[in-house]
């Protein structure tokens, strides 16, 4: 549930409509037995009516500070002139000012309370002056009032800092837990994931081997047998490769290992893993590598990073297009950028394809970007993906510069 | 008796699959080799000594003793200190073998050239070498 929040609409307006109660309440209970003119009754219907509008102004526009002020000045207005109209310094209508204060003091805290302490103050020393001329103003009655109101708009301005301050150390405290929480929360999906991945690949191995030692075996007896059967022979082999990939897949991410941190040159690195992948005639490959200092890394798990992301890269091209593999330095940290020309990843699904177990392929079942987001945070680096449906998608691997600068040749 | 003969050599399948005993030792008698299957560690460690293979296809994690445990008894004693393992698992951990690994489901081509690095398909008995060793599975038994 949400709790009463200092700056809200809703708080003003039932201070405001208290007010106007307690103003009911005053004239109907005053024990001076208070006479009320015309003008006070207007006064009163003209207060009602405000409070109407202002519930009528939207939340959004209640917050401006404009807002505000025009809402305390009239606030003392209203307030100056109902004692005005009543019996001046007899008259309980001075309570009401500590409303008005209190208002203020949610609103705009300390500065708010004590120039709005202060107006009435000196609202309510006037008028009392103008209503009873004779009426000597510094007698004890209302300097004790004045004193009052001012501590009331010190010590309620002081209360409302406080509590805002509280209030913004309680939501940053909130929001950290609740990251820490959905951290945690992944981790512990992550690691029974993991646990289960372990546990069912070791079991599907075994069958898996069987059944490609049974492939081998009958590879053999049907070496001269007809193309269907063939056909049919090195079908079973590619869903065995392909099985065998999910299980690998699956182990690869239930592993934890930490890298072996090496000197690597990434621009190398992305040379040797275009000369082995097999880039298909319709994709053109574009390379923009620029001279960027070695990092400190694991070549391995590196290689798989960017195999992966070259590789999502071309499948996302099925009708051909443009690959870009773009290297670039700032401060502290070296870029690499794969850029595809493909069909783009939707809005919706775009924050979810580093989860686990997230996939939009029919081919495959979502660890590969899972994986690779965690190989580039154990280098203490981190991965962002871009893309605009229909027209691409961009992956940009940041990654920390090792202490020993050397620059990294483009070969 | 220096005279050699040549046999095949002789393979110890260690696995507690027995469909894959089974095709893994066709494949390799296929290949040039004799092969033997055991289905635990506590057998297969038997096996090694009684029958003296040329090498050992050794997976790793099975009943009654798993195939590190097998390994460490094999090196513990001189008659099968010298016969040369592969290992095969399930598990792709990255663990550094201490032996030739290779995970399974694995290609047969790829296995029997491990093999073949390991053990030759022809084994030439009849060196002094050998008859000692014949000599002492004699005594033993």
């Amino acid at each position: 549930m949400r709790g009463l929040h200092l700056n809200d609409k809703s708080t003003i307006l039932v201070l405001r409509w208290l007010t106007i109660l307690l103003a009911i309440l005053l004239m109907l209970y005053s024990r001076k037995g208070l006479t009320f003119g015309t003008g006070a009754y207007l006064l009163g219907v003209a207060f009602f009516l405000s409070n109407i509008i202002f519930t009528l102004i939207p939340r959004k526009h209640f917050a401006k500070p404009a807002v505000s002020s025009v809402i305390v000045i009239m606030d003392a207005g209203f307030i100056s002139l109902a004692i005005y109209l009543t019996s001046g310094f007899n008259t309980d209508f001075y309570l009401v000012y500590f409303f008005i204060i209190l208002i203020a003091a949610m609103r705009q805290e300390l500065k708010g309370s004590i120039v709005t302490g202060a107006i009435s103050i000196t609202l309510y020393g006037l008028l009392i002056y103008k209503s009873s001329p004779h009426f000597y103003i510094l007698k004890t009655p209302f300097l004790i009032r004045a004193v009052f109101l001012l501590l009331i708009a010190t010590f309620s301005g002081y209360l409302a800092q406080r509590a805002r301050v509280y209030e913004e150390a309680r939501n940053v405290v909130q929001k950290k837990l609740s990251e820490v929480e959905e951290k945690l929360l992944r981790s512990e999906r992550l690691a029974i994931i993991g646990q289960l991945a372990a546990g069912v690949s070791h079991e599907l191995r075994n069958p898996l081997g069987v059944l490609q030692n049974c492939l081998y075996l009958l590879n053999l007896r049907f070496k001269d047998a007809d193309e269907k059967l063939r056909k049919q022979l090195a079908i079973m082999q590619r869903e065995l490769t392909r099985s065998n990939r999910i299980i690998t897949d699956l182990l690869e991410f239930s592993r934890k290992q930490k890298p072996s941190l090496a000197p690597t040159n990434l621009n190398r690195l992305l040379e040797e893993i275009l000369s082995r992948v097999q880039i298909p005639e319709r994709v053109q490959v574009v390379k923009k590598l620029t001279d960027i200092p070695t990092v400190m890394a694991d070549g391995e798990q590196l290689q798989s990073v960017f195999m992966n992301l070259i590789g999502n890269g071309i499948e996302a091209m099925p009708e051909g297009g443009v690959l870009t593999l773009n290297t670039g330095q700032d401060d502290s940290s070296v870029k690499v950028t794969i850029s595809d020309s493909g069909v783009g990843i939707p809005k919706e699904n775009l924050e979810k394809v580093f989860e686990p177990l997230f996939t939009t392929k029919t081919n495959g079942i979502g660890l590969g970007l899972a994986i690779t987001k965690r190989l580039i945070e154990y280098h203490g680096g981190m991965i962002v993906a871009q893309s605009i449906p229909n027209h691409g998608s961009t992956f940009m691997v940041t990654l920390p510069v090792s202490d020993e600068r050397g620059a990294c040749p483009t070969e | 008796m220096m005279e050699t003969i040549r046999r095949r050599a002789r393979i110890l399948i260690v696995d507690d699959d027995r469909d894959l005993c089974a095709t893994l030792s066709e494949i390799l008698s296929g290949a040039g080799y004799d092969c033997t299957c055991v289905h635990d560690g506590a057998r297969a460690v038997a096996a090694a000594h009684n029958q003296r293979p040329d090498g050992i296809i050794l997976d790793i994690k099975m009943p009654a003793g798993d195939g590190f445990s097998v390994y460490n008894r094999l090196k513990l004693s001189t008659h099968t200190r010298e016969i040369p393992v592969m290992f095969t698992s399930g598990y792709y951990d990255g663990e550094i073998m201490r032996a030739p690994f290779i995970h399974k489901p694995f290609d047969p081509v790829e296995l029997i050239a491990h093999l073949k690095r390991l053990v030759a398909e022809e084994i030439r008995e009849g060196s002094v070498d050998e008859r000692g060793r014949e000599e002492h599975l004699g005594k033993g038994l």
